[in-house]
């Protein structure tokens, strides 16, 4: 089991008022969606703590040098989400064998019905 | 709480991405991820992400032999950190419990027995007896009874030996990759268009444009770091105006400011009414087009790529014809585009007359800068090369190609179709670098790179993939290697294919990494080390070559596909397949007819004896063995290859590769260097990279006082005016091409009465084969569904998750109905993606290609619904 499953993802998944839940797409329109993000540029180039967003640089190899979401400034680090692998089982190859013969023969799919 | 850029930044992307497959992030998963990365014995090293073909940076670290962490690249100018959901889960992939470990072989009391069951065997055993079964057909039926089927997502190196091993060695050009059903038609566009494969352009150019139109390209969900930049740079800018062109509403059209749901097929006559708008509305940038570009065209009764006896392919007399063109001047040109009004393009497509005056505007604003992309709509399309060409036409007639914010970009959808498919050529037409088997002063060239005596390279075009297929059906076709693909669940029409690897005289080889439809149906399956297991290269859809080490060490006996092909090509002396071998229907100057001729006495000039394998000759020559391991390089890092073959494998198959490249307009830079950037973008001349190729100051390759210079040397010498004209030189220009509206070869009727189109999902990879076997992928996706309107639902009685029988006139599956959710689509039509090997659907679909690209149509055939 992951850490995201040992933190209780399937129990947080249906708490869409907590945390960092995000509305479901079928629920959201266009126009809400952008709403939403304008705002968050506004926030943004009205600066806070220090978030930013200043006119683009066009020149080549100036190119948008102050975009947000780092994309031509600052780069991201990797806390961006997760590692889960970190928590990965790792299998005992050896002996799964057996299983996986099993599901050799396994046709599901692959055999009309 | 105050929070700093940094943290605001982080916690949207982390929002973004857990909100792309509709969960929530727990407060308490970030700050382990903290917890984590204070690691500090932990060993990070950068990598390459091995989905799509963006190509983004990951970073990996390892522990103790063991990958414990993914992330994003911070430093990788693709993605800049980000990652998707598929490329977090790059490494868990490797770990799903069923992973095969120990080559098996279907035995019955002990030997091999076609009808026999599965049974773990030696690496020994398996080559001895794949080695004997691809000698009996080859030295009865000669080398067009052998095949390879590769793959987009062979890393360069193995691209590169499997191709050198069937084209050199035992001189067959039946290798063919799973790219055929990708991105071939893009390739035939390329070459037809500017004599030169692979985009002009690169991603630079998104941060550039003010406009984006994605043209059957769900880019939202299929290239999502792209589709992110393209998001961000919409926020940025109010005039940025993104257009998403498609058959059914998807998730890129959220952020679109005009959306056009058209009929399947009618693209190309949509095509044609934008560039008759822009010429008759002043979009035509005369000075570019007088200057740089010639009109051209060619036949239209090409056919459907079926077999010959059906009934479609009759009285289409330019099939075998179909990639022949002329030039026309520009009043032909025009005059064929004036039945394309909006009226008509409106009634043909469906989409009302002020959306596509509406698009045609954007195109036609000289001011406007505008980057197309488009993706497996047009390529994956019985007129796939057409449709590439004319968005060529509707770019080149605007002058808004390799310019700096505007361009007509191909995605791909393949980590190297672009690296290993295209560039390396494993096609059963292709030499690396855009050189071609029928050409013979590309042939000599290749026998000279590769040390071959002449007339040892096959100059007869192989088998394309569906007609690989179809000769396994047929019998011509014997033996057949899958590697890094999943061929009996890709291919369309996929029944006819799976009872042909059962119930035929053949040997069906599958190297694979889990128990998939393609392994269970084979006769022999190798196990492989997968992506971070070996040391490898991709080229991403921007012509960006990212190289990486390999992590860690395949579980159990898995070995990857390069060390396959070496060891088997252990198997071959000189004397079993450089001497004479029957070629049927080989016609070419200097080859006896049907013949391929015995070279070993030119060989032993060249200082070969016959009882050389071919592993000898061409995988350990002198100079490889020269190219020693341990090497700086890979300090710290495991090679396997290496340490079993006694030499720097991977480096000296780059070395000899990258020649075909060098002064060639494939420039390639040294191994080492790759592994001190973050990739580099083809052409590499004196160590700089190249962003706009064919655009003066930019590409190395354009003359001096040229502003452009269309380069590429394939197919510029072609008649004027007609099939039957002189032969002219186009050096230096670009086509514009006008191809016609065409039918699709198969559409709805009162049988069959709904339009059938397949594609993928954010969440899992192709046939889901990996995806599939990462818990959180599964549960965010655990099936495929037939999205349906819901207007077409309860004319049938059936409601929203209810399982139905989704059938054809070729198979059917059982699938269970959305009619809501991400892809809402119009009346008439159903989507059902295809990486559910429990829905199989291309059972379904019909195995028409484009006649000239040979790639397959999965987005058009008639179906229906019915209840259990």
């Amino acid at each position: 089991m992951s850490d995201l499953e040992r933190d209780g993802l399937q129990e947080v998944r249906g708490q869409d008022s907590k945390g960092l839940s995000v509305t479901p797409r079928a629920k959201i329109s266009r126009r809400q969606f952008l709403t939403g993000a304008f705002r968050g540029r506004d926030a943004a180039r009205s600066g806070i703590d220090g978030v930013s967003a200043l006119p683009r640089n066009l020149a080549l190899g100036q190119l948008a040098a102050h975009d947000r979401l780092g994309w031509n400034g600052d780069p991201e680090t990797g806390r961006d989400f997760s590692a889960p692998e970190a928590a990965a089982q790792f299998q005992d190859w050896e002996n799964e064998i057996d299983r996986v013969l099993e599901e050799m023969e396994n046709l599901k799919g692959i055999e009309d019905f | 709480m105050s929070q700093t850029r940094r943290d605001f930044l982080k916690t949207a992307v982390a929002t973004s991405v857990a909100g792309s497959i509709g969960i929530s992030v727990p407060t308490r998963a970030l700050a382990k991820v903290d917890e984590w990365q204070a690691r500090e014995n932990w060993n990070w090293d950068k990598s390459v992400c091995r989905f799509c073909g963006v190509g983004c940076g990951i970073m990996i670290a390892t522990h103790e032999g063991r990958i414990v962490s993914v992330k994003g690249d911070p430093e990788s100018p693709v993605n800049r950190g980000l990652n998707c959901i598929k490329g977090y889960f790059n490494a868990k992939i490797m770990y799903g419990e069923d992973r095969l470990t120990k080559p098996l072989l279907r035995k019955t009391n002990g030997v091999y027995d076609k009808n026999g069951k599965f049974t773990p065997v030696s690496w020994d055993e398996a080559f001895e007896v794949m080695a004997a079964k691809f000698k009996e057909y080859y030295s009865e039926y000669g080398p067009a009874s052998v095949s390879i089927f590769g793959s987009g997502q062979y890393t360069i190196d193995e691209g590169y030996a499997a191709a050198k091993f069937m084209k050199a060695g035992v001189r067959s050009n039946n290798i063919d990759p799973n790219a055929r059903h990708c991105m071939a038609s893009a390739v035939a566009g390329f070459i037809q268009t500017f004599g030169i494969d692979e985009p002009s352009g690169c991603y630079d150019d998104i941060e550039l444009a003010d406009t984006v139109i994605s043209w059957g390209a769900n880019m939202a969900e299929c290239h999502p770091i792209l589709w992110s930049r393209v998001t961000d740079r919409k926020l940025e800018h109010e005039s940025m105006q993104i257009v998403n062109l498609s058959t059914y509403s998807n998730r890129t059209s959220d952020i679109a400011d005009l959306e056009m749901i058209f009929v399947p097929q009618t693209d190309l006559a949509i095509q044609n009414f934008i560039a008759r708008y822009m010429i008759e509305h002043g979009g035509v940038n005369q000075t570019f087009v007088d200057t740089h570009c010639v009109f051209a065209t060619g036949p239209t009764d090409i056919g459907y790529g079926l077999p010959a006896d059906d009934p479609r392919e009759q009285g289409q007399t330019m099939r075998d014809k179909a990639g022949a063109h002329w030039t026309i001047p520009f009043e032909e040109f025009k005059q064929r585009l004036a039945p394309y009004t909006a009226k008509y393009v409106s009634e043909l497509s469906g989409v009302p007359e002020e959306k596509l005056i509406a698009l045609a505007k954007l195109y036609a604003d000289p001011k406007r800068k505008i980057v197309s992309f488009w993706t497996m709509g047009f390529n994956q399309h019985s007129r796939g090369t057409w449709v590439n060409e004319q968005i060529y036409m509707i770019h080149l007639l605007g002058g808004k190609i390799s310019t700096p914010g505007s361009g007509a970009f191909s995605l791909t959808g393949q980590p190297s179709a672009c690296g290993t498919a295209r560039e390396v050529g494993v096609f059963a037409h292709r030499l690396p670098s855009d050189m071609v088997v029928d050409n013979p002063e590309h042939r000599a060239r290749a026998e000279k790179l590769w040390g071959l005596p002449p007339k040892t390279l096959n100059p007869k075009v192989g088998t394309h993939a569906v007609a690989m297929v179809r000769g396994l059906r047929s019998g011509d076709v014997k033996f057949f290697w899958a590697m890094v693909t999943n061929p009996f669940q890709d291919f369309a029409n996929a029944n006819e294919w799976i009872h042909a690897a059962r119930e035929k005289d053949n040997f069906i080889v599958v190297s694979d990494c889990y128990p998939t439809v393609s392994a269970k149906l084979a006769d022999l399956v190798l196990p492989v080390a997968m992506i971070y297991e070996k040391w490898g290269a991709y080229g991403n859809a921007e012509r960006r070559t990212q190289h990486w080490r390999q992590q860690v060490k395949a579980p159990g006996d898995a070995k990857g596909d390069l060390w396959q092909i070496l060891e088997f090509s252990k198997r071959f002396t000189l004397a079993e397949v450089w001497n004479e071998q029957p070629l049927p229907g080989l016609v070419d100057e200097g080859f006896e007819a049907g013949k391929l001729p015995n070279v070993l006495a030119d060989a032993k000039k060249l200082g070969y004896a016959p009882e050389q394998t071919l592993y000898e000759v061409l995988f350990a020559r002198p100079e490889y063995k020269r190219v020693a391991w341990p090497d700086p390089i890979g300090e710290g890092r495991p090679n396997d290859i290496a340490e079993d073959f006694g030499f720097f494998v991977h480096k000296a198959l780059w070395n000899e590769y990258r020649q075909f490249g060098l002064g060639n307009g494939h420039d390639l830079a040294d191994f080492d260097t790759y592994h001190k950037v973050r990739g580099l973008r083809w052409p590499v001349v004196d160590g700089r990279e190249t962003r706009w190729r064919f655009r003066g100051g930019a590409d190395p390759y354009v003359k001096p006082g040229h502003d452009f210079y269309f380069y590429g040397k394939a197919l510029k010498t072609i008649p004027s005016g007609g099939p039957n004209g002189e032969k002219i030189a186009l050096d230096g220009k670009a086509k514009i091409f006008f191809r016609p509206y065409a039918p699709a070869a198969e559409s709805p009727d009162a049988e069959y009465d709904l339009w059938l189109c397949t594609g993928r999902v954010l969440e899992h990879w192709h046939s889901g084969s990996m995806t599939k076997r990462v818990p959180e992928l599964d549960r965010a996706v655990p099936y495929a569904k037939c999205y349906m309107h819901p207007a077409d639902a309860e004319a049938r009685g059936i409601a929203r998750n209810e399982e139905v029988i989704v059938e054809s006139r070729r198979g059917k599956v059982k699938a269970r109905v959305e009619t809501q959710g991400r892809n809402l689509v119009p009346e008439g039509l159903i989507f059902v993606p295809w990486f559910d090997e429990n829905v199989l659907i291309n059972k379904l679909t019909l195995d028409t290609t484009c006649p000239i690209s040979k790639e397959t149509d999965y987005k058009k055939c008639a179906a229906r619904i019915r209840k259990v």
